[in-house]
């Protein structure tokens, strides 16, 4: 496994890890206090401090790079695709199914998370399909 | 399955084999990638750059073509 698919595979677990925790919490300690479930994904920065996984960006070669590069453009793509039909989703909900005229300000917090969270996870696994292709044909 | 379209196939694996069974971490060392870019290469899973399909003749000292062969099938 190469440095860049544990990196992949960090991101993943601590992406779902803070999803699923925050719908865990919700009945624990409400709505707002879960939202700290998303503070996992500071985690993802983490090989960017610890000096043993410092080298995760000096050792990509020009493969690595274009997997890179895919897997960020199809995690923006899935993430603007959900952004606007979440966007106008969440107005048509709350105005005509709730019946109400203003979003709650937490919706809006919780979006930015769910929408971080979304780009992460998608990024990541693309990392690791596209990684994964080739390893049947390892020698 | 035949792939559509242009596809590049290379010797890389015959040439290690017949520079004294390289193996392909040496391979990589020696053209500056990971082995697991040897790797796809050889399964003809990534088409390199124009530069390291260059680093990879010289590793065996030989022109370019004959590592790389381009195939192109029109599509039915």
């Amino acid at each position: 496994m190469t440095v860049q698919q544990k990196r992949a595979w960090l991101t993943l677990v601590l992406s779902v890890a803070s999803v699923v925790g925050y719908g865990v919490l919700i009945p624990m300690i409400g709505p707002y206090k879960a939202l700290g479930a998303f503070a996992l994904l500071g985690g993802v920065a983490l090989p960017s401090i610890l000096p043993g996984w410092r080298k995760t960006v000096s050792s990509m070669d020009e493969r690595d790079l274009l997997i890179y590069r895919r897997a960020q453009l199809l995690g923006l793509r899935i993430f603007w695709v959900c952004f606007v039909l979440g966007t106008v989703g969440t107005y048509e909900v709350i105005h005509y199914v709730m019946h109400k005229s203003v979003i709650p300000a937490i919706y809006l917090e919780l979006a930015v998370w769910y929408a971080a969270a979304l780009f992460l996870i998608c990024s990541s696994s693309a990392t690791l399909v596209m990684y994964g292709r080739s390893r049947d044909y390892e020698a | 399955m035949k792939r559509k379209g242009p596809v590049l196939h290379n010797r890389i694996r015959r040439l290690r084999f017949d520079h004294d069974e390289m193996t392909q971490q040496a391979l990589a060392e020696r053209v500056g990638v990971t082995r697991q870019t040897i790797i796809a290469l050889e399964a003809d899973r990534y088409a390199p750059s124009l530069l390291l399909a260059f680093r990879i003749a010289r590793a065996f000292d030989v022109p370019v073509e004959e590592v790389f062969q381009y195939e192109f099938s029109e599509p039915a």
